[in-house]
């Protein structure tokens, strides 16, 4: 692949306020005559992907411990704090590290420094590196040499120093050097004599700029025996790692820009640096001199929201909260703007509080509010369409005890991308069916049907996924359920629906056995007859309950229950960054030294030897680039959650219950069961508010936010600030004018507000007088050009529950309309001349990846 | 922990006995007025071997500090619960908690030198009372750690495995053998992810596999999980309540048409069936190989460690005696008699390497202990 400049978004503009007159001006200029210009949509994720290989970067290429490895790093520029891609081939088959013995074999490590090598134009200065915070034999900074100084190699020569003992070896420590030109060193010269000694109070690996707990490095990422492989990696910004200053904002000629870092890929073979093994530090010469890097452009970072913005809260839904990361910046940077922080809480607990207290936080859900006997007061305002989705973390581990065919035996330790999941399969791992989910040494016979121990070995599982899934011999709790958030939330209600909808799920749960003779472990069964507690187990329910009270005590040790054995993860977020790890929540050997006893925590599981699954949001996996289930949906058709797949969903949307606003995808409706390519967990997140509920400012500021999340800008994809987080389908024109209806309703406040009876859109009139910001919100109203029809009238013309396809919601567009957020999009889009020609000069200025030593 | 241990009676056991007499401790330790040594068991019997003195290469081999003895203690003694009991290490000392593992006998080190401001192991105040510490598992490597690791020695993890009976005389009881003698590191996965109810099964014959795993406090142990990537075990692997101790041939104990398979270390495999160490529990179990590389050569008595095996990053580890920094480093706290016991230059030191082969080197007593020549570099560490 190669850099594709021309797409390369344009430098973002400064936030000072130059850039926000700017904007004020042009959006007047364009507002009166109505022009609305397009800007092209930043793609910048699939224009910067690079390719490295060993062959052009390695000047000494017949040692290299991998000469044919060829690296793929899935972006380069305009990045953000978030994770990329880097698969690689031509690698060999690696082996594991031991824990506190060496760094294992044949495999790479991933790491990133901010400095160029000054000696070597195009490399990275392994002093500027964030490397060693790992602290685990092989990825240090510093070590014992395992030869005499006078061997130590020329290069390392300067940060190396003989050991105070005599029959003792001496040491290297590589410094490291902090941007802002700090540092820590490992070695001490004495000024006088020039004699170097080591400095034993300094720990170059637990230092003031980066520990074990902050850095991003990847001390061991393996190969396949095909030598292939890929893992996701953590890029930091100035934000997480001040030392590098990655996308430190530097101003120049208004031009804001984010200060570049290297990326490097370092290729460990089976012994270096004079080590038997590896357990010397990459850093050292030996091994440094085969580092693959490429240079990493960045956004620039920083608070860019004014200083002294009022503060405003959201409350509820954590699958917009990636989203609203990305908007905040951008939101409150606008004129009057305000800093938007969400709370994640259970939606059903916000939206009630939205509607019955006073300047309640703008609540984020999917759910509409459900009050027995009560109207529903509360305007609500689609801003999202993500979805729910299972992390799936599975690498091969083909049986070795079956004749299999070499390609199934050379995929060993490579991931599996695609998984195909059912409702049934999703209620047996989410009931703890599977004999591996309940504690080691649980009398399972209550379990009596043919229940095996993991996903992976139900015939059930099998028959609906790639046949080579049998050839595997996989084990481990983690495959066994799926790891769950704690607490209540719509995503959860969503799931459960997704079960209760299926009529194979469904029989499962009430205790009928599979096709295969599997039963629902009885704690689950929605029969009460069966279900050991005496009550039936409820499928409309927004939470993931341990219900199953077995308690295992093996002997010598502690008890062991459900919650101990599969503990819950703080959130769905949480849960992709497990998957990313590895970690399985696993729970570890009894310590029976430690006082009091106890267990101690799992190790988590290294890439090529994960099996885990997880419940998280399709933000958040695509943040985490975690692979994700295909879920069968209402038509029979496996679909993975996609853009694509969300938008067949919000197309097949009915109302949601009594709400005459709020849609959700019914698996029952019929819409739902023709859609073939719908993504059957996709969700809607709207943003709630009572405009009987709260003060002017609030509701202006409420207004504010689903103008822009709504908005041309809030919805274009892309992974700069303000843009919409992969994992985000934009949403249907027709919800961004039901959200700009919702947000001038809201705004109105109940001055304004009609009853909804009418039907047939209500004059607003101008703008309430409240708002001291009329001039720039999208409310045409407030130009005093043309009373507009709008406000309350477009929600109230969406749909009502009748099951049937929602019809377009377009009722009450006029031509004087404001699109969506035109005054966002408008600034944008006309400074994209200007801005695309300061592109072209950095690109100009842009130095091709070169090799170290040109030959 | 293997039983019916015989205390090896060397210089130290006159005094022990005034000890024993002394403070009752649980069993006939040596109590030195010299150095003492405590932690692994896997280091133990050579260590002890050469503190107490043996003459097992030919030559009499006896190693002092500056003229003064050292005593070694034991991980875990028998008659007493638990196998740790308490131990009296020097003359008119304290009594306290045998340091019964590695990271026990560099903890009760690191008391003893007062590290991090506290002498107090266990509720007894051990200043001063240990010298050394036997380890096999590594600390976290920092310039200017308060504990050296000097290398004493190569060791590798395999297992060791006893077929059970053909109760049903058809013969197929040599093709276990055959077949068990030599397994991958992914069949390893396997058996030891193998259920109860799923137990693997030895392809061909009617036996079937039974994994008995260590108690969870062993380095052995935890250290064979890693290297075969198992987070949790199987139901079918059989912990016996977690009691099982490590490099213990008569724990295998096989029924009818059943392997059983356990880790153990290599060295002290070599160690016990070249007759080294003061007992043989490796009687009737075959020591296996792992992907086709045997970790031993040769038949007993000379059987040697195989350095593809130990050298392997997989499978092979570096053991370590930990010294206090400050007692080998010039100045105010050296001491010369600690710094002899694990000077690499000395032939008679705990830690010699180097070209010599003579009988009466340490190394020579080591290698008959299974030990090979170490990969890992010495290096300071604070903990």
């Amino acid at each position: 692949m190669q850099l594709a400049r021309s797409t390369r978004r344009p430098t973002w503009i400064a936030s000072g306020s130059v850039g926000l007159l700017t904007g004020a001006l042009v959006f007047g200029l364009v507002a009166l005559t109505g022009i609305v210009v397009e800007s092209a949509p930043a793609n910048a994720a699939d224009s910067s992907a690079v390719t490295l290989t060993a062959a052009e970067q390695d000047h000494d290429l017949e040692h290299a411990p991998f000469p044919d490895l060829a690296v793929t790093v899935s972006q380069t520029q305009d990045l953000v704090a978030q994770g990329i891609r880097v698969s690689w081939t031509g690698g060999k088959k690696s082996t594991a590290p031991t824990a506190g013995s060496n760094g294992g074999t044949n495999f790479l490590q991933i790491f990133m420094c901010w400095g160029e090598d000054e000696q070597n134009p195009g490399r990275p200065d392994r002093t500027t590196c964030m490397y060693g915070g790992a602290n685990s034999p092989g990825s240090t900074r510093d070590a014992y040499r395992n030869m005499s100084l006078d061997a130590i190699p020329a290069e390392d020569q300067a940060f190396s120093a003989p050991s105070a003992v005599s029959f003792l070896p001496p040491y290297t420590g590589i410094p490291f050097v902090a941007r802002d030109g700090s540092r820590v060193d490992g070695v001490t010269t004495d000024p006088t004599t020039g004699a170097k000694s080591i400095d034993g109070t300094v720990n170059l690996n637990i230092n003031p700029y980066f520990t074990a707990n902050t850095t991003n490095e990847i001390p061991w990422v393996g190969s396949g025996n095909d030598g292939k492989g890929s893992v996701s990696f953590e890029v930091q910004t100035a934000s997480q790692a001040p030392a590098l200053g990655c996308g430190e904002a530097a101003t120049s000629g208004g031009v804001t820009t984010g200060a570049s870092c290297w990326l490097v890929i370092l290729p460990r073979g089976v012994s270096d640096n004079g080590a038997a093994n590896i357990t010397q530090s990459g850093l050292f010469i030996e091994s440094w001199k085969h580092a693959l890097a490429v240079e990493l452009d960045f956004e620039p970072v920083g608070s860019r929201c004014p200083v002294g913005a009022a503060e405003r809260q959201l409350a509820g839904s954590e699958l917009a909260a990636l989203a609203v990361n990305s908007w905040q910046p951008a939101v409150c940077n606008q004129e009057g703007g305000s800093v938007y922080s969400l709370l994640t809480m259970p939606e059903s607990d916000a939206v009630t509080a939205a509607a019955t207290t006073v300047d309640a936080p703008l609540a984020l859900t999917s759910n509409p509010l459900d009050l027995e006997g009560s109207d529903d007061p509360l305007k609500y305002a689609p801003i999202a369409l993500t979805g729910v989705t299972i992390s799936v973390a599975i690498d091969r581990r083909p049986n070795p005890f079956l004749e299999l065919p070499d390609a199934y035996t050379d995929a060993a330790r490579s991931p599996f991308t695609t998984v195909n999941l059912t409702p049934r399969l999703l209620a047996k791992l989410l009931s703890y069916s599977y004999l591996s989910a309940l504690p080691n040494g649980t009398d399972t016979s209550y379990l009596d049907g043919t229940n095996l121990d993991t996903i992976t070995k139900d015939p059930d599982f099998l028959a609906v996924n790639d046949v080579e899934w049998a050839a595997q011999d996989l084990a481990g709790p983690a495959i066994a359920d799926v790891i769950v958030p704690q607490g209540r939330s719509d995503a959860a209600r969503a799931v459960w629906a997704y079960i209760a909808a299926d009529e194979d799920a469904r029989d499962f749960m009430a205790g009928e056995p599979d096709p295969w003779g599997m039963v629902v472990n009885p704690y689950y069964s929605t029969d009460a007859a069966k279900n050991p507690s005496g009550y039936a187990f409820d499928l409309d329910r927004d939470d993931f309950p341990k219900a199953d009270p077995v308690e295992a005590t093996p002997a010598n040790q502690g008890p062991i229950n459900l919650v101990t054995w599969r503990p819950y993860a703080n959130d769905l977020g949480t849960v992709a960054y497990l998957s990313l790890r590895g970690d399985g929540l696993l729970l570890g050997g009894w310590d029976p030294y430690s006082f009091p006893a106890k267990y101690t925590k799992g190790a988590r599981m290294l890439p090529g030897n994960q099996a885990l699954l997880g419940l998280t949001s399709t933000a958040d996996a695509a943040r985490y680039q975690v692979v994700t289930a295909s879920l069968q949906n209402p038509s029979g058709k496996f679909v993975d959650p996609t853009n694509r797949s969300m938008l067949a969903a919000a197309e097949a949307m009915t109302a949601n219950g009594e709400s005459t606003t709020v849609l959700e995808f019914d698996p029952e409706s019929t819409t739902a069961q023709t859609a073939g390519g719908a993504y059957p967990l996709t969700l809607p997140v709207y943003a709630a508010a009572n405009p009987y509920g709260a003060g002017p400012e609030l509701r202006t500021a409420y207004a504010k936010f689903i103008r822009y999340a709504a908005g041309t800008d809030g919805q274009t994809p892309g992974v700069e600030t303000g843009r919409l987080p992969a994992g985000y389908a934009p949403i249907p024109a027709a919800w961004a004018q039901a959200a700009d209806a919702a947000a001038d309703a809201i705004e109105k406040g109940p001055v304004s507000t009609q009853q909804p009876s009418t039907g047939t859109g209500t004059n607003t009139g101008t703008s309430s007088s409240g708002s001291p910001l009329g001039g720039s919100t999208a409310s045409s109203g407030s130009n005093g050009i043309t009373p507009t029809v709008g406000g309350g009238g477009a929600a109230e013309q969406q749909p009502v529950a009748s099951g049937a396809v929602s019809p377009s919601l377009n009722g009450s567009t006029t031509p004087v309309d404001p699109t969506t957020a035109t005054s966002y999009v408008v600034p944008i889009s006309l400074l994209a001349g200007t801005a695309s020609a300061i592109v072209t000069l950095i690109v100009a200025r842009r130095r091709p990846i070169r090799t170290w030593v040109r030959r | 922990m293997k039983s019916k241990k015989v205390l090896a009676l060397g210089a130290a056991t006159a005094v022990a006995l005034v000890g024993a007499f002394a403070a009752a401790p649980a069993y006939a330790d040596p109590i030195t007025d010299g150095y003492s040594i405590v932690g692994s068991d896997t280091l133990q019997d050579a260590v002890g071997a050469l503190a107490n003195g043996t003459t097992i290469t030919g030559s009499s081999v006896k190693l002092k500090g500056a003229g003064k003895s050292l005593g070694s203690w034991d991980a875990f003694t028998l008659g007493v619960s638990g196998g740790v009991g308490k131990i009296q290490a020097k003359a008119y000392g304290p009594v306290f908690d045998r340091p019964n593992g590695s990271g026990a006998g560099r903890t009760s080190l690191l008391r003893s030198i007062g590290y991090s401001g506290s002498t107090v192991y266990n509720g007894v105040d051990v200043a001063g009372q240990v010298d050394f510490a036997r380890t096999s598992s590594k600390g976290t490597s920092v310039s200017g750690g308060v504990l050296t690791y000097v290398p004493f020695g190569q060791d590798a993890i395999s297992f060791i495995s006893e077929v059970g009976a053909d109760s049903d005389g058809d013969g197929d009881a040599a093709a276990a053998a055959a077949w068990v003698a030599s397994l991958t590191k992914a069949e390893l996965t396997s058996i030891y992810q193998s259920t109860s109810a799923a137990p693997v099964a030895v392809p061909g014959t009617d036996y079937v596999v039974k994994p008995l795993g260590l108690q969870s406090s062993s380095g052995t142990w935890t250290t064979f999980l890693t290297k075969i990537g198992v987070t949790t075990i199987g139901t079918g692997v059989d912990t016996r309540s977690n009691s099982i101790p490590e490099n213990d041939g008569a724990q295998l104990t096989a029924g009818a048409n059943e392997i059983q398979i356990v880790p153990v270390s290599a060295a002290n495999y070599v160690g016990q069936v070249n007759g080294a160490a003061r007992i043989n529990t490796m009687a009737g179990v075959t020591l296996g190989s792992i992907d086709g590389v045997a970790p031993a050569t040769g038949s007993a008595p000379n059987l040697v460690p195989n350095p593809t095996f130990y050298n392997s990053a997989d499978w092979g580890r570096t053991v370590f005696i930990v010294v206090p920094t400050a007692k080998i480093t010039p100045g105010a706290s050296f001491d010369q008699g600690t710094s002899d016991l694990v000077n690499t230059n000395s032939t008679v030191s705990l830690t010699y390497w180097g070209t010599s082969n003579a009988p009466g080197t340490s190394k020579a007593v080591k290698l008959k202990f299974g030990f090979a020549q170490p990969v890992d570099a010495a290096f300071t560490a604070n903990n």
